[in-house]
């Protein structure tokens, strides 16, 4: 089973997607601030596949967890969702193809971002044996590493 | 004795009020695996946001002492208060059973996650009080 980690403090947000996606049949694990989420992905006992974060964070950016997180995990998958005024912008600079969805979250959109990103990274997986040179469509490549791809209004 | 409250038909929601991550992980986890609905709250601050919602939840579990404005004790006075039939489970490694009197059924940390999971089913009457191995 993959495993989801939302990071996403606005409570109401959180569980109506984390439930979604766990009735897709994913395991999804909850935080609530970037500090939350670097607790979980420093666990051992965690393998996240996926990194969803909002773009603003009680703590921190969420552009910086991602990088955080892709320079610890780099074959995780990370998508950011945030506000068109700041993420938007900082998407220019970060992802290569921009803005994937539209905040409020689309669940049914975002739940095909996710299968087509887990996809994308499965095929990667069967024809190079390793995750660090993903195609387009997978992971989002940059100076410093992946920063992961935008979901924004 | 007969349970304050049942739930007959549906999966109940059990919402879990912890600030320590991992902890909150674990016993959402290990509730999930026993086939509830779960609903994470890392404050009691945020457990208030929810209920102003107006979303149905069938048993609170909380840890006490959490960041923010209210406590978890304060949080369940709080639900004595506005939902006096909702049962409220109260969990701490800070203070005492004496602490919670009359706000909730007291379990203390650190605990056995399968014997929360036996307490949550036997106060939404899902089980016999005293079943569990």
């Amino acid at each position: 089973m993959h495993v989801i980690l939302i990071v996403e403090a606005e409570i109401v947000v959180r569980t109506a997607l984390a439930e979604y996606l766990r009735e897709c049949g994913y395991q999804v694990l909850e935080a609530v601030s970037g500090t939350e989420a670097r607790t979980i992905l420093a666990n051992p006992a965690t393998d996240i596949d996926i990194l969803l974060a909002a773009a603003q964070l009680p703590d921190e950016s969420g552009f910086q967890l991602s990088a955080w997180a892709r320079e610890r995990c780099p074959s995780i998958e990370v998508l950011l969702a945030g506000s068109v005024a700041k993420a938007a912008e900082k998407a220019g600079n970060l992802c290569e193809d921009g803005p994937q969805q539209t905040l409020p979250y689309n669940h049914k959109n975002l739940l095909a971002r996710i299968r087509r990103l887990l996809a994308a990274r499965h095929r990667n997986l069967n024809s190079s044996g390793s995750v660090d040179n993903l195609a387009p469509g997978g992971t989002i490549l940059g100076n410093q590493g992946a920063h992961g791809r935008l979901v924004a209004s | 004795m007969a349970p304050e409250y049942a739930v007959v038909s549906e999966r109940a929601t059990i919402l879990v009020v912890e600030d320590e991550v991992l902890i909150r992980l674990l016993i959402a986890d290990e509730l999930r695996d026993a086939g509830f609905v779960v609903i994470e709250a890392a404050c009691a601050d945020e457990a208030v946001s929810l209920f102003a919602t107006g979303m149905r939840v069938d048993l609170v579990f909380t840890d006490v002492r959490m960041p923010g404005d209210l406590t978890g004790l304060d949080l369940a006075r709080e639900l004595s208060v506005q939902q006096p039939s909702l049962p409220v489970i109260i969990t701490s490694g800070n203070v005492t059973a004496q602490d919670a009197h009359g706000l909730g059924l007291f379990v203390s940390k650190p605990y056995e996650l399968s014997r929360v999971v036996c307490l949550i089913e036997e106060r939404l009457g899902l089980s016999v009080p005293g079943s569990d191995g």
